[in-house]
């Protein structure tokens, strides 16, 4: 009896305990959708007020700090914005959400390639906002020759929200450690001095399809050095390196000192500066470019004011603050920002930016970078990442043979441009090679048919496989 | 024809005679469930697999079977190891770099798992056998703690151990510049990195295995052989080594599965050939940049469903919910257990010493990074130790929302674990009709679908409805954690169900109450113990879930779960590594009391329930 009493009693409280954690979880995830974007302590939404969504490549950091200090500003009590939701996917699937979501209003963050895809796709709509319009003049048209706005037929499509230039983070004790020289420029990076350790691998950097701030490294590698020689640099770098999926996993690499260098966009040189002390990024002298990080106003959006008027804010001085918090360090859109207090306490970013804008940049082809992008996105993804042992192998036969004195200098760079140019192969009875022109031609195939991709890659694979397993057998013995 | 029409009506009749309408919801609801959240994105994987520009074909399958990126039709590239002589200022180093050879996507795949389970048996095999047939003395406080790695939380783990082994690691920081013991540096890193981690998590599954078959060997059968004149090998050859088969070949198969299934352990080692593992490649390789689902993935995910199904259909007869009730009755001897001579046990304890110190780097290494303020590569220990990494837990943007969101899902798939869970081993212990056998066949079957399929398969199914990852990220993840966390609960549930006697059910019956009623106020009573120690490990399994985790997560980070926000620390986020392990030593101390909590519950019933 007694048993029986105790038995119902644990069922009870079973069932309470059930109901608790089924109610209490609906009532948290009710809360979370309704709130999104936060740290777990969202507050309930006033029925009428408007609700920004925003997609962004931005991390959570931004996102945070962004709503914090938006929402106390006049612009969103102006526009009775009463909070920002942030949804953040990866690049691929941008185009997926905004049209699955239906009414994001923003786009912020991901580089200029990405907002360039949207225009593309027809998702970005033009700001007509006098006011922002305004603000958005107080911003130059370019830095160091990158254009800070998108005007297509006059309309504004997108404007830089920061800047960002592109050079590569060094592990200053690994690098000692390793007994390995500072490197200074791409082709340092591409030297034998880095061979020494293969096939241990001392640089990072990610596959392009899968970055496209090393996507932009890529194309600004090509245009510097040109086609052929460019991809005998950007060869030499992957053999003496390794790929990862992602430029952020590039830069863990190099953080936890799993390798030397990681090739990567500059903010996060300077966030390792502060966070990991003997990291420190390197902006090759003369090699590298500025780039703008847009923001824009979508189709889908349902409240086109209230984007336009966020838009303002982060061009503004106020909303540009957000750059300069120590946990974000991204070089803002504009100098007198600096001269703010808060900017005044960050001489360090002040110092970099200036060094940002003092780089002689190359001049860099905007429209070029685009047409091949696809197609140099799966070519470096097959041909040096994919088969990046063979790859491995073939230079270190090729820097073993060199160092040993048993082929001259000349030899070397005979043997290193073979490595390196862009690759033949037999199509249809029909001999083809990846030039420049033949890049464009399938640029648009690639960008469409999953079926293209895998045909290329797979012939590009083999024909770059032949070609490293000759060379090792060319210089063996 | 009017027999075939004779036959249905009685097989229905029958149906409704066995069933009733407490039945019929248990029965509809599993299969509703199993049917949109496993069947459907399954079978889509398999069709979508079988498209090539919009036809039906079996391209994207000559394409996998003839390219030498998935089968080494090229040779193996690659080489096992490579030693590297360098000069810095502190004078020649010497390196030996182990890697592995690449075999090719699908055969990388197959050597990995298949090394992980022989190594994983080999340690389990004589750890079981040491500590079912001897005595010395702690040896139930060693047995204990060489189970530690069953502690295990995704990445943070391996994290913790590739702080110990690469070059500039702890191990070589110790044995070659502190100690200089050690005139060379060895890296561990790509396919062999893989092998030894997964050996060293997965061994305690073997050992659990191994140790409940032996000790439920028939002692008289030994000593009939022994009074026959059998001893030492011969015996052992003869006659424990067949009788312990069974054990043997559970564990095996389960750590060939969990292995070849394994995303976490890999994408550790990423950037080097352990990306050329099916999962990996798998997650890589679903979408293309401009966001179309690519169909060499797919297939590539059909391939690695067939490899698991085939070693399901064979592990079904261990893991089938009625040999799990039998394995669970047995026990009932005294087995043979001699004590160790004095010099002998200290052998004993110098062999499992070892293994724990080596199977316990990853949680030394976690639990270092955890309260670690600073640890430059290099450096034997961190600079100072510090408590900032788990107040961060609570500051650091998204970390607490994912925590919360973790909770939230967990708890709501382990309500729905729990009902449909009960549900189903009810039906299948208690209704004898014919086909039931395929209902135990379908809840024990997550066990042999690997994540990244479901993860891919719920993409392909669900991104253009409502339940689209894109918009929400919630619905996906607790019907993934349901369905992939539902044989933990479901086996518990069901073992209890076996032990507790007919009779009660049926006098209740007898003298006039319903099925339904008794099912509430007789069964369940009476099974709560194992629904609820069931519960627990099903809610810490799906809170430690990775492969639907991080996908999902990765399409919707506001909704994103904690694995997600550990993934997205340590490869996507800044200086996140400790933070990321303070997380992880949080996950480790919450399994620590589910699992000694479900034991406590369980008592002797416990043994094979953990593992999986």
């Amino acid at each position: 009896m007694i048993r029986r009493g105790v038995s119902r009693l644990v069922v009870i409280g079973a069932i309470i305990i059930v109901l608790a954690i089924v109610a209490g979880g609906l009532w948290v995830y009710y809360s979370s959708s309704q709130g999104g974007g936060g740290g777990g302590t969202e507050t309930t939404t006033p029925a009428k007020g408007i609700v920004l969504k925003i997609i962004t490549r931005h991390p959570s950091t931004i996102w945070i700090l962004t709503k914090e200090h938006f929402l106390k500003s006049d612009i969103a009590k102006k526009y009775n914005i009463v909070d920002l939701k942030f949804l953040g996917p990866a690049p691929v699937l941008w185009i997926d959400t905004i049209n699955r979501v239906g009414d994001i209003d923003v786009a912020w963050g991901g580089g200029p390639t990405l907002f360039d895809q949207l225009i593309k796709s027809d998702l970005l709509e033009p700001i007509t906002d006098p006011d922002t319009l305004k603000t958005i003049s107080e911003i130059p048209d370019s830095v160091g020759g990158s254009p800070l706005k998108r005007v297509i037929d006059g309309k504004m499509y997108w404007v830089a929200a920061a800047i960002a230039s592109f050079g590569f983070i060094v592990n200053g004790p690994v690098l000692k450690k390793l007994g390995l020289p500072e490197p200074k420029t791409w082709e340092d990076l591409a030297s034998v001095d880095f061979a020494k350790l293969l096939p241990k691998p001392v640089i990072a950097y990610a596959r392009p399809t899968t970055s496209t701030s090393h996507t932009r490294i890529y194309e600004i590698i090509l245009q510097k050095f040109g086609w052929d020689k460019g991809w005998e640099i950007i060869t030499r770098i992957a053999a003496n390196g390794k790929p990862f999926d992602g430029s952020v996993e590039a830069l863990t690499a190099v953080e936890t000192g799993d390798t030397a260098v990681s090739i990567g966009i500059d903010f996060y040189g300077y966030t390792a500066q502060i966070e990991y002390p003997g990291n420190y990024y390197v902006l090759p002298y003369n090699e590298s470019i500025i780039n703008g990080d847009p923001i824009a106003m979508l189709k889908t959006s349902k409240h086109k004011e209230a984007a336009q008027a966020f838009i303002r804010w982060v061009v503004s001085v106020e909303g540009q603050k957000i750059w300069l918090d120590k946990r974000v360090n991204r070089l803002p859109v504009r100098e007198d920002v600096f001269q703010t207090p808060e900017g005044k306490q960050r001489p360090d970013l002040y110092k970099s930016y200036k060094d940002a804008l003092n780089n002689i940049g190359i001049p860099f082809n905007d429209s070029l970078a685009l047409q091949i992008e696809f197609s140099m996105r799966y070519y470096f993804d097959a041909v040096l990442a994919d088969v990046h042992d063979d790859l491995v192998q073939a230079w270190k036969a090729i820097v073993d043979a060199y160092t040993s004195g048993r082929i001259t200098q000349e030899e070397f760079e005979h043997w290193a441009y073979e490595l390196g140019k862009p690759l033949s192969w037999e199509e249809n009875g029909e001999v083809k090679t990846f030039t420049l022109q033949f890049a464009m031609q399938i640029n648009e195939q690639l960008y469409k048919s999953a079926e293209a991709q895998s045909h290329y890659q797979q012939l590009w694979r083999e024909a770059a496989r032949e070609r490293y397993r000759s060379i090792v057998q060319a210089l063996s013995g | 024809m009017s027999s075939l029409t004779a036959r249905i009506v009685k097989e229905v009749n029958e149906l409704r005679w066995h069933f009733d309408a407490l039945n019929w919801v248990q029965l509809l609801s599993v299969l509703t469930v199993f049917t949109f959240f496993l069947i459907l994105p399954v079978l889509t994987i398999v069709q979508s697999s079988f498209i090539y520009n919009g036809k039906i074909s079996l391209y994207w399958f000559q394409h996998i079977l003839q390219d030498p990126l998935y089968l080494p039709w090229k040779g193996v590239e690659g080489r096992f190891f490579d030693i590297i002589e360098y000069s810095t200022q502190q004078g020649k180093q010497v390196l030996i770099f182990v890697e592995g050879l690449d075999f090719g996507i699908i055969l990388n795949s197959l050597f990995v798992a298949s090394m992980t389970t022989i190594f994983s048996t080999l340690i389990g095999f004589v750890l079981a056998f040491i500590f079912a047939r001897y005595k010395f003395f702690g040896d139930e406080i060693l047995r204990i703690a060489l189970l530690a790695p069953l502690l295990s939380t995704p990445f943070v783990g391996a994290i913790g151990i590739k702080k110990m082994i690469t070059s500039e690691g702890v191990l070589n920081t110790l044995f070659v510049d502190l100690l200089r013991v050690m005139p060379f540096r060895i890296e561990v890193t790509g396919i062999s990195a893989v092998i030894l981690v997964q050996t060293l998590l997965f061994y305690p599954i073997t050992f659990l295995n191994i140790y409940t078959s032996i000790i439920n060997i028939d002692p008289s059968l030994e000593e009939q052989a022994e009074n026959m004149g059998a001893s030492g090998f011969y015996l052992f050859r003869t006659v424990t080594l067949p009788l312990s088969l069974p054990g043997i070949e559970a564990g095996a198969l389960l750590v060939f599965i969990l292995s070849i299934e394994d995303l976490g352990t890999p994408i550790v080692f990423r950037g080097s050939n352990a990306d050329k593992l099916m999962p990996v490649y798998i997650f890589r390789n679903m979408f293309t940049p401009t966001g179309s689902i690519k169909g060499d993935a797919t297939a590539l995910s059909l391939i690695l469903l067939l490899i698991s199904a085939t070693i399901f259909v064979v592990l079904r007869r261990y893991i089938s919910l009625r040999r799990y009730a039998m394995l669970t009755k047995g026990g009932i001897w005294r087995p043979r257990r001699k004590k160790l001579r004095f010099s002998v046990s200290v052998f004993v304890y110098i062999i499992c010493i070892f293994i724990l110190l080596v199977a316990l780097l990853p949680h030394i290494g976690v639990l270092l990074l955890a309260f670690a303020g600073e640890w430059p590569s290099g450096q034997l220990l961190p600079t100072y130790y510090t408590l900032r990494n788990f107040y961060k837990l609570f500051t650091e943007p998204g970390v607490l929302r994912s925590i919360i969101n973790s909770v939230v899902y967990a708890s709501v798939a382990t309500v729905l674990i729990i009902v449909l869970g009960v549900s189903a081993a009810y039906l299948v212990s208690r209704v004898k009709v014919r086909g039931m056998e395929l209902l135990d066949t379908l809840v024990t079957l997550p066990i042999a679908i690997p994540g990244i399929i479901i993860a891919t398969g719920f993409f392909l199914v669900y991104l253009t409805t409502p339940l689209s990852p894109l918009i929400w990220g919630a619905p996906l993840l607790i019907m993934s954690y349901t369905v992939r966390k539902f044989p933990f609960t479901v086996r518990a549930v069901f073992a209890g169900l076996e032990q507790v006697d007919k009779s009660l059910e049926e006098s209740a019956i007898n003298i006039g109450a319903s099925r339904t009623r008794v099912f509430f106020t007789i069964t369940l009573p009476l099974i709560f113990i194992n629904i609820l120690a069931g519960g627990m490990l099903s809610f810490i399994y799906s809170m430690s879930e990775v492969s639907t985790g991080i996908v999902i997560g990765d399409a919707n980070h506001n909704d994103a779960p904690m694995t997600w926000k550990m993934y997205d620390m340590l490869f996507k986020g800044f200086g996140g590594t400790f933070v990321a392990a303070a997380m992880g030593v949080m996950l480790m101390l919450l399994q620590f009391i589910m699992i000694v909590g479900s034991n406590l519950l369980l008592r002797k019933r416990a043994v094979a329930l953990i593992g999986i």
